[in-house]
């Protein structure tokens, strides 16, 4: 017979290990316990008894109730839905895993406040195809200006894609990884059937940071309906990456406005129109491509002329605006705080995270949750300075004239 | 006036639509020329025909502009008589196209008859005025307008291919001296101007309470209030 704490989840722990990239031996050495007890604890084999629990609790910064939610298992296949990584081939094993638990917990924050509120309904076309490798160029050109249309946006450059993506009903949250080549990750929810995206924050460019954002767009447009089997391939995942790029391209510079306004593709003109569409010069080397504005010998012409001016590392204009920033999740916390739903420490205590987690995933300015509450706990009661001391025969205050 | 202030008045007086259409139009002018010059001269070599046919195909073009919101375009006859071209009014700006030859700078001679006939006539001027029009501005008087040219780029005529201009440039020239320019740029830089008056995106992005909370909150305020 198992003792111990009981409804311990031990995959809550599994995930809060990986979150803060712990080892066994690690936690173990924070709790008192053997990295075998743990990896018991974990698998659910064993329970963790009220002192460990207690130790637990304090190491990570969660509430109690959070060890005992259950996470939603999806048994059935044709249910699971893959999670879109856009990363560079080399990016870390534990990134990827960091960024699909940012994302998990915003699902799960998400799907507890829709229990008080509404999100805007979700309006995003999503093409009904089970397999990659039948969406064509064309399809995509097509689906890229069918969402133009649906959201209204005509066919000049789109101010802000994370406002595009939330007034569509997308919940998007901006989040720190720790790993520069991660860029974002982006999945269509089982719980509620709403795509979510995570875009890292870890990458000082707000040009790169929107392309990543239309990129992640592009994956729940085209690869909503396919199955995790296939992203899991090598071959396959290559091929939707680069769906979802041409998705992004397509989107951010229709070929109606973009070609018009490329006269003649050098990098000079390239980069006078950056601003105006808020598109890197490499980005738009590659859908003048895509266009059939430029030739192979021009385009490689273009590539050297990029590298020779050291724009690889960073283009001019890279720093030029501000990065976009999410508000749909914000305005779902101070709904709820400020019409008296929750308060903030109930707020924190039901979902259960640390406060500066949920304060980033949230987009929430930091110590909101914490300050707040500390400051609703413990009124100070102030008191007023006794009055100041005559000093050489003035009271401290006394207006002095000024000399003429 | 720099360069920035002057893009930035052009895309002011000339709605974007606007300057969309007329590169439309000069792109289908050179196009329709081009197809005219390759059906009509098989043994001719088009340098001869070719600049001129562009010329007016383009003249033609934008003549064939629709008016309207400030938008006008004249068949203005030069001075001294003999040629037409097109002159658009945009507000206060007043454009002209010329079809210009990749890699050939059209000579602007100062020939000694030209510069003879210019001292003649200013000294006739003073003896007799009533033998000079004064001029008139064709769209009435305008104290701040500017003139500014379009120049479509054709390719070398001894290529083959003139179907689309290589690039078009907008200029401003100075008023007293023909080979300086206020402004030289691309056509494609002005579409950043335009850029910066373009409207903001609309934010719907708002959650709503549910109804059955404040239904809830309602009730439990009731029930307070009875208790």
């Amino acid at each position: 017979m198992r003792t111990g704490v009981e409804g311990f989840q031990g995959q809550r722990l599994r995930q809060l290990r990986a979150a803060h990239s712990l080892t066994l031996a690690e936690l173990g050495e924070q709790v008192g316990r053997s990295p075998s007890t743990l990896s018991a604890w974990e698998k659910g084999s064993q329970l963790p008894e009220a002192e460990s629990f207690g130790r637990l609790c304090e190491v990570f910064g969660v509430s109690q109730q959070w060890f005992f939610k259950p996470i939603v298992q999806v048994t059935e296949e044709s249910s699971l839905r893959p999670y879109f990584f856009r990363s560079q081939a080399s990016a870390h094993k534990q990134a990827r895993e960091r960024s699909q638990l940012y994302l998990l917990w915003l699902q799960e924050i998400s799907v507890f406040f829709q229990d008080a509120m509404d999100w805007p309904p979700v309006n995003v076309p999503m093409l009904d195809a089970d397999d990659c490798r039948l969406i064509s160029d064309d399809e995509i050109e097509d689906l890229a200006r069918e969402c133009r249309q649906r959201w209204r946006l005509g066919t000049g450059p789109i101010p802000d894609i994370i406002q595009v993506m939330e007034n569509a009903g997308i919940i998007c949250t901006r989040a720190t990884l720790g790993h520069v080549k991660m860029d974002g990750v982006s999945h269509v929810s089982v719980m509620d059937g709403r795509p979510y995206v995570l875009i890292a924050e870890d990458k000082a460019n707000a040009i790169r940071s929107r392309f990543d954002a239309a990129h992640e767009l592009g994956h729940i447009v085209l690869h909503s309906r396919i199955p995790a089997s296939q992203y899991s391939k090598k071959e396959l995942y290559s091929l939707m990456e680069e769906q979802a790029h041409r998705f992004a391209s397509a989107f951010l510079l229709p070929p109606e406005s973009f070609s018009q306004e490329v006269v003649w593709p050098t990098l000079d003109n390239l980069l006078s129109l950056k601003s105006r569409w808020k598109v890197s010069v490499a980005a738009m080397i590659v859908r003048c491509r895509d266009l059939s504005l430029l030739n192979e010998q021009l385009e490689l012409r273009l590539w050297k002329g990029r590298s020779a001016r050291q724009w690889t590392k960073g283009e001019p204009g890279d720093d030029a605006i501000p990065f976009e920033q999410p508000k749909l999740m914000t305005r779902g916390v101070h709904l709820l705080v400020d019409n008296g739903v929750f308060s903030r420490d109930e707020l924190v205590h039901q979902i259960g995270l640390p406060p500066e987690i949920i304060e980033m995933l949230c987009n929430l300015r930091r110590g909101y949750l914490t300050e707040h509450s500390n400051a609703e706990g413990n009124v100070v009661a102030l008191k007023l300075k006794p009055r100041a001391k005559r000093v050489g025969g003035r009271v401290a205050g006394d207006v002095l004239p000024f000399k003429q | 006036m720099n360069q920035e202030e002057i893009c930035r008045f052009i895309c002011q007086e000339l709605p974007r639509h606007r300057l969309q259409s007329l590169l439309e139009s000069i792109d289908a002018a050179f196009n329709k020329s081009d197809k005219h010059l390759k059906e009509t001269y098989r043994h001719v070599p088009v340098v001869g025909p070719g600049p001129q046919s562009h010329h007016f195909m383009v003249q033609e073009a934008l003549l064939s502009l629709p008016e309207g919101d400030g938008f006008q375009v004249i068949n203005r006859a030069t001075k001294p008589a003999g040629g037409h071209f097109a002159l658009i009014s945009a507000g206060a700006i007043k454009i002209t196209a010329s079809v210009v030859t990749a890699d050939r700078v059209p000579p602007v001679r100062e020939a000694k008859f030209r510069r003879e006939l210019r001292q003649e006539n200013a000294r006739l001027q003073q003896q007799h005025p009533d033998l000079f029009e004064a001029f008139v501005p064709p769209f009435g008087p305008q104290d701040d307008a500017i003139h500014a040219l379009l120049l479509p780029y054709a390719t070398k005529w001894s290529d083959t291919d003139h179907s689309a201009p290589l690039s078009c440039i907008i200029a401003v020239p100075y008023s007293d001296d023909l080979n300086s320019y206020h402004l030289w740029v691309d056509v494609g830089q002005l579409w950043q101007y335009y850029g910066e008056e373009e409207g903001g995106l609309a934010d719907i992005a708002y959650p709503k309470l549910r109804d059955r909370m404040r239904n809830a909150e309602a009730q439990a305020k009731e029930e307070g209030g009875k208790g």
